[in-house]
Parts: structure tokens; C-alpha cells; sequence
């Protein structure tokens, strides 16, 4: 393994560690244990859900870490360890931008802001990882738009994932949606189901644009919720999230006796 | 609240934003031998700064402005791609302002 790789691990560790103390302070004892563990089960069992696609569809898996990282099964230590670090810090990063600039918005524009973090997160640690190389992608198509020949997977995979993990903690935590139980259970069901189908929807659409729709489609909903969401749909996010009601614009406030 | 403040309240995500971008920059010129790797972090950067330092659309739009000079500096037009996160929050910067304003 090469001293960059080792640097990269010992970074990456130690980061998580500082992070897990953040949730631990932040949410206490109880509520941030459970959120990091709720993180890592989530996490492995994606791992393994991505192994089962593959294997059901008679494929390749995505992308292949290099052996050396440790792995349980197909659950590669070091690529949960990667996703339970990315949602951390794109979620505490995303609440602090929404507190400093978006007040009075919701937590729908968190999870807008969470997945954007985690694509940035995503695309500096692949640039890098891919070349140590910490991983190989099997088929990579590289996003044109973008330098360094970065596949564009992992704006799908990494947005999505934080997006949809930040976002069913989140309904369950704060009661979103509803406030009887059984809606609320409606609406995580349906939150999953889009997600499986846009997931399970590559065997038929294929690989790029139309998946990928899918996944702007629902963020793109999420942004709109964010500055329009009614009160009956935040439950107790409110509160919680600390964003500052909204102020009226200094023109506006300048024009009032 | 000051930035110092916001630093000292939030002091593990300031920590650990700065480990990854320490670390990766790190990696990119001392072991790929290959600094210009580290503008891959300047998305990131670009987020992280926004969590500790209030932001305008007029701020995100200087932040596009310098990743198309880049793009025009270098000849490699795919520099510009590295302003998204500032164009979807320079977006959505203008959406709560108009918001604000009608309120």
C-alpha cells in the first residue's frame, strides 16, 4: 500500500472520530449514538444491496476497492466508514450554511443542501482516492463538465445516498410529513419507494440521463418544500434544525417607520 | 455571531472539513506529484466557507466569475464546472431573496 493511501486512511480516521464527538455533543449521549449507528447500518447494508444488484443483474460490481482496506463479506470497511463520514459532515455543514444564509426555510432545504455537500465531498476524495488508488470503477463515464475524468456515478451515487439517509433520519427523528403515525408512515414508504424505483429503474432506463432524472426530480421537489413547506409538514424540525425565522429584506425594513 | 465564536461552537466540523482538505492537497502534491489535483477541493471549499462566513448572491457570483477566469485562464474550459455548488446556491440565494422581498 502506498504512504498516500496510508496518509488518506489515517486523515480519514481520525476526521471520523472528530465527527462522531460533534454528534455526540451536538445531539447527546443517546440521539447521536443512535444516529451513527442508523448511519452505519445504512451504509453496510447499501454495500451489500449494490453486491446483490450486481450479482443479480449478471454484472460487474461498480467499483472495486482495492483488497487491502478490510472487508466483512462484501461490506467494505473503509467505503462505509466514507459514507458514514460524508453524511456527517454534509449534514452538520448543510445546517450551519442554512442557519447563516436561508433563514426561514425548512429541513427539505437541509436535505437539498446535504446532498449537494456530499457530491463536492464525493468528487475531491474520488479525484484523489481513484488515483492512490484506493478503488477502481469497472465502467467509469466521466462526467465531460467536470476536469480530472471524475465519473459522473458518483453524483448520482453519493447526492442520493446522503439525501435519502439524511432524509428518512430526519422524517422518523423530527416526525415529518404528518402528524398522525400511519401518514407518516405513508410518506417514508413513499420517500423509499421513489428511491428503490429510481435505483431499480437502471434495468430498464439504463445507465445515465434517465436515472439520473429521477434523482433531480425529487430534489429538485425537496428544494421547492424548503421555502414553501407548510407548518403540519415539519413536525418538530422546527425547533430542532435552529434555523432563525425569516427577516424581512433590509430594503423593506429600511421603508418601515 | 462572529466567526470566531462559530468556529469555537462548531470546532470538530471547522477540524474535520480542514483534516480531508489537508489531507487530500497533501496527497495530491507530495504523493501523485500532481498539485493541480487540489482544485478538485475548491467545490468543497467553497461550501465550507459558506458555513462560517455569510454569503450574498453577489459572493457566489464573484466565486462563478473566478472558476470562468480560471476556465479562460488555463484554456480548459471544464475549470468553469468547478462552480456548481456556488450556481445552485447562488440560485437558491436568489429564490429566498425574491421570497424575502415579497414578504
Amino acid at each position: 500500500m502506498s504512504w498516500g493511501a496510508i496518509v488518506f486512511r489515517a486523515g480519514a480516521f481520525a476526521a471520523l472520530l472528530i465527527l462522531i464527538r460533534h454528534a455526540w455533543r451536538i445531539e447527546g449521549a443517546r440521539a447521536g449514538g443512535t444516529f451513527v449507528a442508523y448511519l452505519t447500518g445504512f451504509a453496510c447494508f447499501r454495500e451489500w444491496l449494490v453486491s446483490r444488484i450486481a450479482i443479480m443483474k449478471h454484472d460487474r460490481l461498480p467499483y472495486v476497492p482495492e483488497p487491502g482496506l478490510g472487508h466483512v463479506g462484501p461490506v467494505n470497511i473503509v467505503v462505509v466508514a466514507g459514507w458514514v463520514f460524508t453524511a456527517l459532515l454534509s449534514f452538520a455543514l448543510a445546517k450551519m450554511i442554512q442557519r447563516r444564509n436561508f433563514p426561514g426555510t425548512n429541513v427539505f432545504l437541509t436535505l437539498v443542501l446535504t446532498a449537494l455537500i456530499s457530491t463536492t465531498i464525493a468528487y475531491a476524495v474520488e479525484v484523489t482516492g481513484t488515483r492512490i488508488p484506493l478503488w477502481k470503477w469497472t465502467n467509469p463515464q466521466p462526467a465531460s463538465w467536470l476536469p480530472f475524468e471524475c465519473p459522473f456515478d458518483i453524483f448520482d451515487a453519493w447526492g442520493t445516498t446522503s439525501f435519502v439517509i439524511i432524509g428518512i433520519y430526519c422524517a422518523v427523528r423530527f416526525r415529518l410529513f404528518a402528524q398522525r403515525a400511519s401518514r407518516r408512515v405513508a410518506a417514508n414508504v413513499a420517500l423509499l419507494a421513489v428511491f428503490w424505483g429510481a435505483v431499480f429503474a437502471v434495468k430498464w432506463f439504463g445507465e445515465g440521463p434517465p436515472h439520473q432524472k429521477v434523482v433531480l426530480v425529487y430534489v429538485t421537489l425537496s428544494a421547492i418544500l424548503g421555502f414553501t413547506a407548510p407548518r403540519w409538514m415539519l413536525g418538530s424540525s422546527v425547533t430542532a434544525l435552529g434555523v432563525p425565522p425569516q427577516q424581512p429584506a433590509p430594503q423593506a425594513a429600511a421603508d418601515r417607520p | 455571531m462572529t466567526l470566531g465564536s462559530l468556529v469555537r461552537e462548531h470546532w470538530e466540523v471547522a477540524a474535520a472539513a480542514a483534516i480531508l482538505i489537508g489531507v487530500l492537497i497533501f496527497i495530491d502534491a507530495a504523493s501523485l506529484g500532481e498539485p493541480v489535483l487540489a482544485l478538485s477541493l475548491l467545490p468543497l471549499v467553497f461550501l465550507v466557507t459558506a458555513a462560517f462566513v455569510p454569503l450574498t448572491p453577489r459572493r457566489a457570483g464573484i466565486w462563478i466569475g473566478c472558476m470562468v477566469l480560471l476556465a479562460f485562464a488555463t484554456r480548459e474550459i471544464r475549470y468553469a464546472g468547478l462552480a456548481y455548488p456556488a450556481l445552485i446556491v447562488w440560485i437558491l440565494l436568489i429564490i429566498h431573496r425574491a421570497r424575502q422581498n415579497r414578504a
